[in-house]
């Protein structure tokens, strides 16, 4: 009895989940497929530039912006995290894990405005004196890093609490030295988290609105490089939706759906990493 | 409790052993955190034979087990005292901070089959690769010997790329005895090896147990007493008294399961206890 009930509840649960995400990603559809009928789909890619009240669409260096924010982010935060991750886990003295613990949890949860407010008075001034204008793509990376960083430890780092531990027990049997089972044994074996971890972090970073709004510039152009200013596509939905009409809201529902279209990859990207989880 | 007939036996045994001693304990204790496991052990592991630890479930031959390879380096609050010898080396005192040139010497097999989650190839390259052998062609041929050594070379050698969590419980297990062969340890320990395997998986380890021992001394810990008196060359009964674990008795294989010295070992051996 109390089996089926539990069964229907959580059945129903999850079917309104799944029903909320189709409401809105229907809904951006509808919205898109609205906008579509007037705009041809290639005119955001080769448009001469983002003026949408002057019915110029081109949110091209918007979705560079958004990418290379993104990469960037992984690149930096990724190995930082599994080394820390790998380091609380193996290395790190039991008073340290648990104080590196609790700050990585408070770092996860901490919001992203304070995380702007810190790029925005701490670091865009650093990168102004070493190259202005400051507020950039680079400050964009290093924010984003920053607040990816805890998300990707705590992933990876459970992936490897939750590792059995006869892995463990075979590779110091096996005369391995630590190093060498961490390297060889430990980090394939949590592929799986680690993929996960980064996928998590990705979308984070290329979801981020505030943080990002606050300290890269958002001047809409393809950075020539690390040092210039950029503007996101979701700052610019942000910036610019309480304003816009028209074909102007449409092209900012395409940017939506973009987004969304970006993270279920990098879902599907994932999730094909852990089905081909054993190589060679 | 029995001091004394822990001390005769062991001043017998030192009489009439055959052969060389491998491993030998004296008067090892070990305690985890403040609660002693193993009291005053003394035992003499002779060298290519089988050496096969009995005794019921929670006297220590795990423990024990883990003292001759140091895994009991692997929790933090283990105390060892008294002295493991490995040759002319002690090694808790002699071998330093470093076990790993102990565990080339020591393999280990555990109680269940723990094969790492990647291809038959990658888990015996691996050990292989850490200890120097890099020359791919020098790996297969290793590989291949290890195999045929555990007889698994007929069932899997023509699939070395795929996951050694497809094989089965005795396969798995077998995988990890030919792991722990690569790199040719003096000493094989091995923890109940079939204790989670079926009948014929079971009968396949105990002859290759057999031809093992010409080669590698074993010491086997088994619940199993059948097991015992088919593999053993020699026996060590282990008991637990207030929650400690001593060894009671050990001799050669025939002369404890005939003659037993103990009246612990003589209930024991009827299935009394
Ligand atoms: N890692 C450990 N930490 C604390 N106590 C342990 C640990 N391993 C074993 N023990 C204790 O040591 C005693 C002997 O256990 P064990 O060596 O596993 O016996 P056996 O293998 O003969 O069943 C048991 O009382 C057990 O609770
Ligand atoms: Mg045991």
């Amino acid at each position: 009895m109390t089996d089926r009930l539990l069964t229907w509840t959580l059945g129903a649960a999850t079917l309104m989940v799944a029903s909320l995400i189709a409401i809105i990603a229907a809904f951006l559809l509808n919205e898109s497929l609205g906008m579509l009928n007037r705009v041809e789909l290639g005119r955001f890619f080769t448009d001469s530039g983002w003026s949408p009240t002057m019915s110029r669409f081109n949110i091209l260096p918007m979705i560079v912006a958004s990418v290379l924010l993104m990469a960037g982010a992984v690149i930096v935060a990724a190995p930082l995290a599994i080394f820390t991750a790998v380091f609380l886990r193996f290395y790190a003295p039991s008073p340290v894990i648990d104080i590196g613990r609790r700050i990585i949890e408070v770092l996860a949860a901490m919001p992203s405005v304070v995380y702007g407010l810190w790029g925005l008075v701490v670091l865009v001034p650093i990168i102004a004196a070493w190259q202005q204008p400051g507020a950039s793509l680079m400050a964009g990376i290093l924010v984003l890093s920053l607040m990816i960083f805890p998300t990707i430890t705590i992933v990876v780092h459970s992936g490897l609490a939750a590792m059995p531990r006869h892995y463990i027990e075979a590779s110091q049997a096996l005369a391995m030295s630590r190093a060498y089972m961490v390297r060889q044994v430990v980090l394939p074996a949590v592929r799986a988290s680690i993929a996960a971890g980064i996928t998590l972090g990705a979308a984070r970073a290329i979801g981020e609105t505030m943080a990002v709004m606050m300290v890269t510039g958002n001047i809409v152009a393809v950075p020539g490089d690390l040092f210039d200013p950029v503007r996101a596509l979701t700052s610019n939905i942000a910036l610019e939706m309480a304003y816009a009409l028209g074909d102007h809201r449409g092209a900012l529902y395409i940017s939506s759906l973009l987004l969304l279209s970006i993270v279920i990859l990098l879902v599907l990207i994932n999730e094909f990493i852990v089905s081909n989880k054993l190589e060679h | 409790m029995d001091r004394i007939t822990e001390a005769t036996s062991y001043i017998q045994e030192q009489d009439s052993s055959s052969g060389n001693i491998c491993l030998c304990t004296e008067s090892l204790c070990l305690s985890y955190g403040t609660r002693a496991a193993l009291e005053n052990v003394n035992l003499r592991i002779p060298s290519r034979a089988v050496t096969a630890i009995i005794g019921p479930s929670g006297s220590g031959k795990s423990s024990f087990l883990c003292c001759l390879n140091r895994m009991t380096d692997l929790c933090c609050s283990t105390t060892i005292e008294g002295s493991v010898r490995l040759g002319e080396h002690d090694i808790h005192r002699d071998l330093g901070k470093n076990p790993i040139a102990l565990r080339r010497r020591v393999g280990m097999v555990f109680q269940h089959p723990n094969p790492f989650p990647f291809s038959i190839w990658k888990n015996l390259a691996l050990p292989l690769k850490h200890h120097g052998v890099r020359n791919k062609q020098e790996l297969s041929s290793v590989i291949e010997q290890a195999l045929r050594r555990v007889g698994l070379w007929e069932e899997v050698g023509d699939r070395l790329r795929d996951s050694a969590l497809t094989l089965s419980g005795g396969q798995q297990q077998r995988l990890c005895i030919a792991r722990a062969l690569v790199l040719e340890p003096e000493v094989l320990l091995m923890d109940e090896p079939c204790s989670s395997l079926d009948p014929l998986s079971t009968k396949c380890i105990e002859t290759l147990i057999g031809q093992l021992k010409n080669s590698y001394t074993i010491v086997v810990v088994t619940h199993d007493l059948a097991q015992a008196r088919r593999v053993a060359d020699h026996v060590a009964l282990f008991w637990n008294a207030d929650g400690v674990g001593r060894l009671i008795e050990q001799g050669p294989a025939a002369r404890v399961f005939q003659h037993p010295e103990h009246e612990l070992t003589t209930s024991y051996l009827e299935g009394q206890l």
